[in-house]
């Protein structure tokens, strides 16, 4: 996953853009670099990784980027840099959600961990993402009676209660709790009850 | 000081001309004086008999001289061998009117008028009129104040307060009010507050008091009830009582007044001493030559059976006590004089006031002038004065101006740090991350030593980028001895567009540029006028703050003037931002006005002063649709510049 990662530059003043991206390809991260957000926007084409953005720049601010990211569902981990600054800028930034915001100029190694923490998110969150529609499409693959058995089995109830309530035998049960199991792929209880609560939390 | 010279002798003009005046009119009036003398004399000569006229005072119309107590007097007189002497009649308003024409040589009249009449005409007695009563002379006589018998309001004198008393007399108000004065000196009226009514008929003084129209008469005593202090008037026999009554040894009635002289006869100014001796030993000779004559004077209906009216003239001039009233007279006629003589010395007054205007007026002239002058004088020095101090604090103003300019200079660059901060700043980030990234790969033991190097002359570029805005901040606000240099006008907006490359940038202005080319040099201090261009742009930037698709156009052209002053070239800042307020329009280039809430407010102020010492103005205007205007023009230098500026000195 973060083998494909692409970091995405976005300055108007050409050196910095240059050199930023310089930089970050030392580490061996493939980097993308625009010289306005407008630029960036028409091209991204969901590519994993994180932007590393100028906050002023002509055209569209780094702002204005922010919040049209966040309207086209953009999940990138957004890095700002900034030649000047202030807390209120910082605050705002943050608060809607950016990753870092890192005053130019920066040091390497603040500037590259970021850059790797946030590519880390983003490959993490693309992982828990896949991870959670395999179970949702094993959770749909079941039989309405191979769910009902999972909702009670998840709930601690023994195959004797279940079939009680459910009103058929206890070989039935059986049965179509082997069937579950093997269709969500889960060895154990336990792992089935942890599958369920990430769907819950996902 | 030419002005003073050419006064005084204006002055000495004028005073010369005016001493010329007085002594023309000086002889004018003696000349008119020995006139007169020399015409009466003239006629004296001419006749064989001259005529020689008397005037007689007398309060009654029908007086005529043949019934006349006088006739006796004027047949004494007529016995002179050479003068036939003719006597008239006169009321107190003819005899004066005679006077004044100086056509009576002698005059008879009552004391109190011979008093007025003196100080006036310059008459003097010479004899006085003695009463013979009882065979006795009286050369005093008293007056006596009447008033209904019946009267009881009056009883003495002090009652005659607020009434209204009538006596013989000219009806003349300056008379009326001598006459008041001398009563009331004279103990016969208690104060001013009495009315008095002048009567010329002496037969009208009676019926004035039956009438009721008086409370009181004065008049002279004996004349009504002749009640002798030997025969005292029986008490309520008659209808008139006299008020106040009084006896003297030396008058022959009773009278309720102190005692005056008795009538005299005077001559006029004229009339020489000769003929006045003359007179008086023809009067006295028969003085005592009596001749009983009887008398129709009275004419009140008295009877006058046991009254002897005689009197002959004696040398008694008892007039000390008149005298002593002169000063009453002097009060009184100064005023009179004035009038009465105004008509005859008209001529004389005329000319005395318009020397005496003339005087007045020089002396107001050259007082006023003498003013002027000095006030000239002073104000010249005044004026020196300032002049000295303009002068001082032109200099000043100058040597302030480049200090301000400096000032204003560093202040702007004080203003747009933040953006020249960024500007610096992206070299340097650059420069940072380029060796970081450097350190970084040969770290990791990547030498790949062609790309390094090849970040390396990038990093090197940046630094040479950011040197170069440090030099050009520098040169911008460094303070320098203002020095005029051919410079080529399109080449400094360039330069100075720089400056703003990155604030246009980030504010996302468009800045176009319309500039004429092949435009010829300007003398000019590049430093000022880049400083005006800076001023101008930033305020067209910062008034472009939220405005769409904002921009900013500079234009430059050459400007062919008709007249044979200097070609000019005009540039113009352009933007499309909101405008100046109609209200500040006129005051934006005064200093430390300013519409923003950072600056000094002096930043077009300082404009306006750098382009005015360029030769050129400054004016700002609004855009027809939107935004504002700057201007300046700048005059071409008419001879051919030798070097085209010091552009590349300060590179």
């Amino acid at each position: 996953m973060i083998e494909n990662s692409i970091v995405f530059v976005v300055d108007d003043d050409e050196a910095v853009r240059q050199s930023t991206a310089w930089l970050i390809e030392s580490i061996g991260l493939k980097v993308v670099s625009f010289s306005c957000a407008d630029d960036f926007l028409k091209e991204y084409n969901n590519e994993n990784g994180c932007i590393v953005m100028d906050v002023r720049m002509p055209g569209m601010s780094g702002l204005e980027a922010q919040e049209e990211l966040t309207k086209r569902e953009i999940d990138l981990p957004l890095i700002f840099i900034t030649g000047h600054s202030d807390v209120p800028m910082a605050v705002r930034t943050l608060k809607r959600g950016a990753f870092d915001f890192i005053e130019k100029p920066f040091n390497d190694q603040l500037l590259l961990d970021a850059i790797q923490k946030g590519i880390k998110l983003n490959s993490d969150k693309v992982e828990s993402l896949s991870k959670s529609e395999t179970i949702f499409n094993n959770i749909s693959s079941l039989t309405p009676r191979e769910n009902q058995v999972m909702t009670r089995v998840t709930e601690g109830k023994p195959n004797k209660v279940i079939a009680h309530e459910l009103n058929v035998s206890i070989k039935t049960v059986e049965v179509h709790r082997a069937r579950m199991m093997e269709k969500m792929a889960a060895s154990s209880v336990a792992e089935l009850v942890k599958m369920t609560i990430d769907i819950e939390n996902s | 000081m030419t002005l003073v010279k050419n006064n005084t002798k204006q002055y000495f003009f004028y005073f010369t001309f005016s001493l010329l005046l007085i002594l023309f009119s000086a002889t004018l009036h003696a000349a008119q004086n020995e006139f007169r003398t020399s015409q009466f004399k003239q006629f004296l000569s001419s006749q064989e008999k001259q005529q020689i006229s008397i005037g007689i005072l007398s309060y009654n119309p029908l007086e005529t001289l043949d019934g006349s107590r006088w006739k006796l007097t004027l047949e004494r007189l007529n016995q002179h061998p050479e003068y036939f002497f003719v006597a008239q009649f006169l009321s107190a308003e003819e005899l004066e009117s005679l006077l004044e024409k100086d056509e009576l040589d002698f005059v008879i009249c009552d004391a109190f008028s011979y008093l007025r009449l003196k100080k006036e005409y310059d008459i003097s007695h010479f004899l006085t009129r003695n009463e013979l009563y009882s065979s006795q002379p009286y050369s005093l006589e008293g007056l006596s104040v009447y008033t209904k018998n019946n009267n009881y309001d009056i009883v003495h004198l002090l009652d005659l307060k607020d009434k209204k008393i009538a006596l013989l007399g000219g009806n003349n108000p300056l008379t009326k009010t001598f006459l008041k004065k001398f009563l009331f000196k004279y103990g016969l009226i208690p104060d001013f507050n009495i009315h008095i009514e002048t009567i010329h008929d002496s037969t009208q003084l009676l019926s004035a008091l039956e009438s009721g129209n008086v409370d009181a008469i004065i008049t002279k005593s004996g004349i009504i009830n002749k009640t002798s202090k030997n025969q005292p008037s029986i008490k309520n026999s008659n209808p008139q009582r006299l008020v106040n009554p009084r006896q003297s040894w030396q008058a022959p009635f009773l009278h309720s007044s102190n005692l005056i002289p008795e009538w005299p006869i005077t001559k006029t100014w004229f009339v020489d001493n000769k003929l006045a001796n003359q007179v008086t030993s023809l009067l006295i000779d028969n003085s005592f030559s009596i001749t009983k004559t009887q008398n129709n004077y009275n004419n009140a209906g008295e009877s006058s059976d046991n009254f002897l009216e005689q009197f002959h003239w004696s040398i008694s001039p008892d007039y000390h006590i008149l005298y002593s009233l002169f000063p009453l007279i002097d009060e009184n006629s100064s005023l009179q004089k004035d009038k009465e003589q105004f008509s005859s010395q008209l001529q004389y007054i005329i000319i005395f006031i318009i020397i005496f205007f003339l005087l007045i007026i020089l002396s107001l002239f050259l007082r006023s002038s003498r003013d002027l002058n000095n006030r000239l004088g002073l104000s010249k020095l005044s004026l020196e004065k300032e002049i000295k101090e303009r002068q001082f604090a032109q200099e000043q103003t100058l040597s302030h101006q480049e200090e301000l300019a400096h000032v204003t200079r560093l202040s702007t660059m004080g203003e747009m740090a933040s953006g020249l901060a960024h500007e610096l700043n992206q070299p340097l980030s650059a420069i940072n991350t380029y060796v970081q990234g450097c350190i970084r790969r040969i770290n990791m033991g990547k030498n790949d030593s062609a790309e390094i190097i090849n970040a390396l002359q990038l990093t090197a570029q940046q630094a040479e980028r950011a040197a170069s805005i440090i030099r050009r901040l520098r040169s911008f606000v460094r303070k320098e001895q203002t020095h005029k240099t051919y410079s080529e006008m399109n080449n400094i907006i360039h330069e100075v567009s720089i400056f703003f490359e990155s604030q246009l940038k980030n504010k996302n202005i468009q800045l176009n540029f319309e500039l004429q080319e092949n435009m010829p040099p300007v003398l000019i201090d590049i430093i000022q006028i880049e400083q005006v261009l800076v001023n101008l742009l930033k305020n067209a930037i910062e008034s472009l703050m939220d405005v769409n698709e904002a921009n900013i156009t500079i234009y430059t052209k050459q400007l062919e003037n008709p007249s044979l002053e200097d070609d000019m070239i005009e540039l113009c800042v352009v933007d499309n931002g909101h405008g100046i307020g109609k209200d500040k329009l006129k005051r934006i280039f005064n200093p430390f006005f300013t519409t923003k809430n950072s600056g000094m407010g002096m930043g077009l102020s300082i404009s306006s002063s750098i382009i005015d010492a360029h030769n050129g103005k400054l004016y700002a205007a609004n855009n027809t649709i939107q935004g504002a205007r700057f201007c300046f023009t700048l005059p071409l230098a008419k001879e051919t510049p030798f070097h085209t500026g010091n552009n590349n000195d300060r590179k």
